[in-house]
């Protein structure tokens, strides 16, 4: 007796030394506080400008702290002044490494997160930073906060569709009517302004959450730059005629790279330069870069310039006047390109930019483009003096404060229409069984080529090769051909894949064979096109010792040079924009047409007693092509007056200004802003009267429904699409095609449908309703009387053999009934045989223990055991704690269900439901205390190990049918006795589908989905 | 009624899923897409039974002084102590949550995982003792793939070894499985359907 005390008094003694030891672990470093020590500041935290850019970016720099201080993140906060400064972001290190370079940046540029629905609800300070410390957590969705900030950021706010739509509230702010929204209803963007001073700090956070000492803070101001110079600039001149002085007929066409930051470049100009000024343009490019040089090395000067206070009125004013006199100076020396402009892109906001520029030549001139249709891509009178190929080519990059960039001089390639492969049909529809999200473009015929070629024997007689292919929905493959030929065009071998496994063997073929020749063809539900043909060559690597596959060709052409590109434009904007580049290989795609989500609005004001952010209320409805403009409505009712109202009033205004005008530039500002006000008016009322669209939203006077109104018609005119496919070689050699116009040249919109049935499943559907209907027919049979026969399964009937003998024995029963959830069809009927096994358990008066993984599985568990005591009329032996949760870690509930097979001494234990790598360290465990064990999953990875340490197991469906087979009843048994029966069904299929595949007849494989 | 509602319930819910199956409309999503929603937010709630079953199964252990009692201590300190370093420092790299993830639950797990190498050896010599013509199937299948699977086979055997061993797995033993596969498929569409339809009951509490 007393050595068993003592035993369990030096048991708890180590658990709480343990214990004392973790604690004081966790006490003694791991909490988050600041230790103050100057040296672990980080050191040189420099804010830069980054170059390019529109002004709205900078980098900060700093040197990250020696290895030895173990640091895991260093975090970056920003402020508008140097007293507060909140968090917004961090770079994560690993501390076992350290950072190897000697410098660290991080990048705040462009529209990033400013708050969020994860931001705090309030300001909060730093954690363990004293109450002096100028640093916060991130900024709180406070709008008395944020607020006042609008002004020193450009605020964008993205709002969930419908709280646009429904949750945003009517308020009048200052004369103006803002739709007003809630700060955890929407998400702020933020978008520094150039010229603006911007603090920074940066914060070493150690393994132990140790905050060290922020570095002081640094200003930073960002400026707006030229964009980045044009690397490339790669040109063609297609013409098909003979001569280089007189071209008659050609296009003259150009392809660049995307410059990395874009969002500011207005204008995309192609200059020629001729040869006699070719010296001229390199003199004037040399000028172009020393003020390139002047700019950026003032920029970098800025904030360390001491001369005027850092944020101050002064030094705002200095950076503005000294900014315009740079610009202007970039201007004068702009005046003097040595180039003449041919062709200009102005990039409407917020498209991609354009890659590519066509320019058609007619007798060696270019005639000027001025069509309205045409806005965004000009061309500008020209005439070649010299042969074109003689001239060389400039692009240059215009932003919106009109600084520009300029590339080298590019020569152009001359080639003819017959270097380019000839476009496809492209057909454009709706793509089936789905949400409506897809619109499906198919093109061609198909392709197919050798991906990979292996030897099967030493003599290199016997080949693998390995292929793939490509088709669409117009072509199915029946038959692809693949006809192997050797150098000399002996035919080697011919191959006809029926079935496409995209693999076949090669057998038979002479020894000591080279390099091989590959011809490929199809035969579709078109039927067999040997001139659709594509041709390879296979190498043989020294290397490697095998066969490589080279490049593939369609008719002379190298499929790999070529790509294509989908350019797409919505009914709702008139410019196109690159939408996905594939591969010529492909011969289908489709275009993710997406449901709109977010709207977009800036942030205009707030109100302070409200506690609401303000944005503009007037939404985009519809483009309305005569007037050649977006149609917005407000989203509120009974503004539509108002607005007109406003307007006349601001008529009557200048009016009365222009009477009462002394000067004649009075009079001609009055005058032109009348014009203006009358214009804006005209179009207006013009629009209220003619746009159906209009009409029918301001005809509603309920908001809610006037709401959806407007948000039906928009996500519908927003999703009609046209399309363009370009084909190109990336270097210039492309043509482009109009996919979907009418006889008239008018383009023509689509829009992807949502359907109602999904096509490709009627397959499943016919098998469901043939299943159902045999188990409606075996149900009746069963309640007719017929006696079912249902073969014997041993596991199933032992298990009345293990409660008994664990009642004979005096101890409990396990029941594990998986490690999955709800949710797994295992996990129910595992269950399902819990609920029997625990009735009988009850009836016996033996004790059952349930382990749970699954916290929904638990109470679920407790209630059938419950029940089943009731049932058997033993509430009393009912004990709530036997049914129990033990971890939610998979090797903790391995260990929790090892301790309870241990200690309970459990005389039989079932495992029923899904098991992962735990189900043999369980079963060895039972085995091991001598328990009867009886287990049933359908995981085929878990039953090797069930059937080698179980006594009994039930095996995949067998699990599934337990609970029926035991319950013997009718219902029941009819649903088993259809599942025999159905798997004779699909028995059947399968052993005539390979008897016909065999013979090449894939009927019965071609009547179900292939995806 | 306390039966029928949640029968009910489950009926209904069945026959949407199964009709949403066949049909992909911007409905049918939207209202998937709700339900998971609604299932994410009310999982949460369910680990508070899971807690609650824990505390009230351990304090009866210590309360009743069951053999080995002084376990149950220090899975509740562990329980509650892990919780509260989560909700008072957080569970980002550096916490002391972390700190006990890394240093006490990650090694305990892999110590848990290592025991399965020994228990697979174990059961390994079971399974292959050859007492009957099938075991002894089994066995030369075994040793076969053993040795296709390590560079000593190929060196004692030829590459030979290799196609066999492939083989193996590609033809009885992928047939196997695919039959497998086939027949819990079945069950599954079984076991659904006798939700579906009222038949299978049990899970919701007792027998019929």
């Amino acid at each position: 007796m007393a050595i068993k005390k003592l035993k369990t008094t030096s048991k708890m003694l180590v658990f709480l030394l343990i214990l004392i030891l973790c604690v004081s672990q966790l006490f003694g470093g791991a909490r988050a506080h600041r230790i103050d020590d100057d040296s672990l500041k980080v050191r040189n935290l420099q804010v830069l400008d980054l170059s390019d850019d529109d002004g709205s970016g900078v980098r900060i720099q700093w040197e990250p702290l020696p290895f030895e201080a173990r640091v895991i993140s260093y975090r970056v906060y920003r402020g508008v002044s140097p007293d507060s400064l909140f968090y917004i972001g961090e770079l994560p290190v690993n501390p076992r490494i350290g950072v190897t370079t000697p410098t660290m940046s991080f990048y705040d540029r462009n529209f990033n997160i400013f708050t969020n629905i994860a931001s705090p609800g309030r300001l909060r300070r730093e954690r363990g930073q004293p109450n002096d410390s100028p640093l916060f957590r991130a900024l709180p969705r406070d709008v008395n906060i944020i607020g006042p900030m609008l002004n020193q950021y450009t605020i964008l706010g993205v709002i969930p569709k419908d709280n646009f739509y429904f949750k945003t509230t009517h308020v009048e702010h200052e004369d103006r009517v803002f739709a007003g929204i809630k700060p955890n209803q929407l998400t702020l963007a933020k978008k520094l302004i150039p010229g603006n001073t911007y603090y920074y700090s940066v914060v070493a956070v150690n393994e132990r959450r140790v905050f060290f000492p922020p570095a002081e803070p640094v200003a930073g101001i960002p400026i707006d730059n030229a964009p980045e110079a044009p690397r490339y600039l790669n040109g063609v001149l297609i013409s098909d005629n003979t001569s280089e002085t007189d071209i008659r007929d050609a296009n003259l066409q150009f392809e660049w790279d995307v410059p990395v930051y874009w969002d500011d470049i207005r204008f995309f100009v192609i200059h020629a330069v001729s040869p006699e000024r070719e010296a001229e343009y390199a003199a004037w490019k040399s000028e172009m870069t020393s003020w390139q040089n002047d700019y950026e090395e003032w920029i970098a000067g800025l904030v360390p310039n001491a001369n005027l206070p850092i944020g101050s009125e002064e030094k705002k004013q200095y950076i503005t006047e000294r900014t315009q006199e740079f610009h202007t100076a970039h201007r004068e020396i702009v005046s003097r390109l040595p180039a003449t402009r041919i062709w200009r892109f102005t990039l409407p906001q917020p498209f991609t930019p354009p890659t590519y520029a066509s320019i058609p030549i007619v007798d060696n001139q270019i005639i000027g483009t001025q069509e309205r249709d045409t806005w965004s891509n000009h061309t500008f009178d020209y005439t070649f003096t010299e042969p074109i190929s003689a001239y060389k080519f400039v692009l240059s990059y215009m932003d919106y404060v009109n600084l520009s960039s300029f590339s080298d001089l590019h020569e152009i390639r001359v080639m003819n229409n017959s270097s380019i492969p000839v476009m496809d049909e492209i057909t454009i529809r709706d793509q089936k069984n789905d949400r409506g999200d897809y619109l499906e473009l198919l093109w061609g015929k198909p392709f197919a080529r050798i991906t990979s070629v292996t030897y099967l024997n030493e003599s290199r007689t016997n080949l693998q090769m390995s292929y793939e292919y490509s088709t669409n929905d117009n072509y199915k493959i029946r038959n692809i051909f693949f006809e192997i030929s050797d150098d000399n065009g002996r035919v080697l071998a011919t191959v006809n894949e029926f079935f496409q496994d995209e693999l076949f063997k090669v057998k038979g073929l002479p020894e000591g064979t080279g390099d091989l020749n590959v011809r490929m063809w199809f035969r579709t539900n078109h039927g067999e096109d040997r001139e659709h043909h594509l041709t390879q060559r296979l190498v043989f690597d020294e290397g490697i010792l095998t066969l490589r596959p080279q490049q593939l060709f369609f008719h002379g052409f190298n499929i790999d040079d070529f790509n294509f590109q989908i350019h797409k434009r919505t009914s709702f904007y008139n410019s196109f924009r690159m939408s996905t580049r594939i591969p010529l290989f492909s011969r289908q795609t489709n275009d993710f047409i997406n449901y709109e989500v977010n709207i977009s609005k800036a942030v205009a004001n707030y109100s302070a007693e409200r506690g609401l952010f303000l944005v503009d209320p007037n939404i985009d409805l519809v483009w309305d092509e005569e007037a050649r403009l977006h149609v917005q409505v407000p989203m509120f009712t009974d503004e539509v007056p108002k607005i007109l109202e406003a307007i006349q009033k601001s008529i009557d205004e200048q009016q009365e200004l222009y009477d009462n005008a002394e000067t004649e530039e009075e009079r001609n500002t009055a005058q032109s802003r009348i014009d203006f006000f009358t214009t804006r008016l005209e179009t207006m009322e013009t629009i209220l009267q003619n746009n159906e669209y209009v009409h029918q939203v301001n005809n509603i006077s309920n908001q809610r429904t006037r709401a959806r109104a407007i948000r039906r018609i928009r996500e519908n005119e927003r999703r009609y699409f046209t399309y363009q496919m370009f084909l190109s070689d990336g270097k210039g050699l492309f043509t482009l095609k109009d996919i979907t116009i009418d006889d008239y040249g008018k383009p023509i919109f689509m829009i992807p449908h949502s359907n109602w049935f999904h096509t490709q499943r009627i397959p499943m559907l016919v098998a469901s309703l043939i299943f159902g209907l045999m188990v409606a027919i075996f149900v009746k049979l069963a309640r007719q009387g017929k006696d079912l026969y249902i073969r014997p399964i041993a596991g199933i009937e032992e298990i009345d053999n293990a409660i008994g003998r664990a009642t004979e024995m005096g101890r409990p029963i396990l029941f594990c009934p998986g490690l999955s959830g709800i949710g797994d069809v295992a996990t129910l009927a595992g269950l399902a045989i819990l609920g029997r096994v625990a009735k009988k358990a009850a009836e016996y008066d033996t004790k059952i223990l349930v382990p749970n993984r699954d916290n929904i599985v638990l109470p679920i568990a407790q209630e059938i055991v419950r029940e089943a005591h009731y049932e058997a009329g033993r509430p009393d032996s009912f004990d709530k704690n036997n049914v129990f949760f033990v971890s939610g870690e998979q090797f903790a509930y391995v260990a929790g269900v090892n301790g309870v097979m241990v200690r309970e001494k459990t005389a039989t234990n079932f495992y029923m439901g899904m098991f992962f790598a735990e189900s043999l360290i369980m079963t060895e465990t039972g085995n091991a205390t001598g328990a009867i064990q009886i287990a049933g999953t359908d995981a085929v990875t878990q039953i090797p190990f069930f059937i080698t340490t179980c006594d009994y197991t039930l095996i995949g469906e067998e699990l599934y049918a337990a609970s029926a087979y035991m319950a013997r009843q009718p219902l029941q048994l009819g649903t088993l006795k259809a599942q025999d029966y159905y798997k004779f069904l699909i028995l059947i299929f399968l052993v005539f589908g390979t008897l016909f595949s065999t013979f090449q007849v894939t009927a019965i494989i071609d009547m179900f989905p292939s995806r | 009624m306390k039966r029928t509602i949640p029968l009910i319930i489950v009926i209904t819910l069945c026959f949407l899923f199964a009709a949403h199956t066949f049909i992909p409309h911007k409905i049918s999503q939207d209202f998937f897409d709700w339900y998971l929603d609604w299932v994410r937010a009310i999982a949460p709630f369910s680990v508070v039974l899971g807690i609650m079953s824990m505390t009230m199964n351990h304090s009866a252990r210590i309360q009743r002084k069951t053999p080995n009692w002084h376990y149950s201590i220090v899975t509740l300190v562990g329980l509650y102590f892990t919780a509260a370093a989560g909700f008072i420092w957080g569970t980002q790299e550096g916490t002391p949550y972390m700190w006990i993830f890394r240093n006490v639950q990650m090694p305990m797990g892999a110590t848990m995982f290592a025991l399965l190498a020994f228990y697979i050896a174990s059961a390994a010599y079971k399974a292959f003792r050859a007492r009957s013509a099938e075991a002894t199937v089994l066995l030369l299948a075994a040793i076969v793939v053993m040795f296709g699977q390590v560079p000593i086979g190929v060196q004692m055997f030829g590459e030979g070894i290799l196609d066999v061993t492939q083989w193996i797995l590609d033809v009885p033993n992928l047939a196997s499985k695919r039959g497998i596969a086939l027949g819990v498929g079945l069950g599954m569409v079984a076991t659904s359907l006798r939700i579906m339809l009222g038949i299978e009951r049990t899970y919701l509490g007792g027998g019929q």
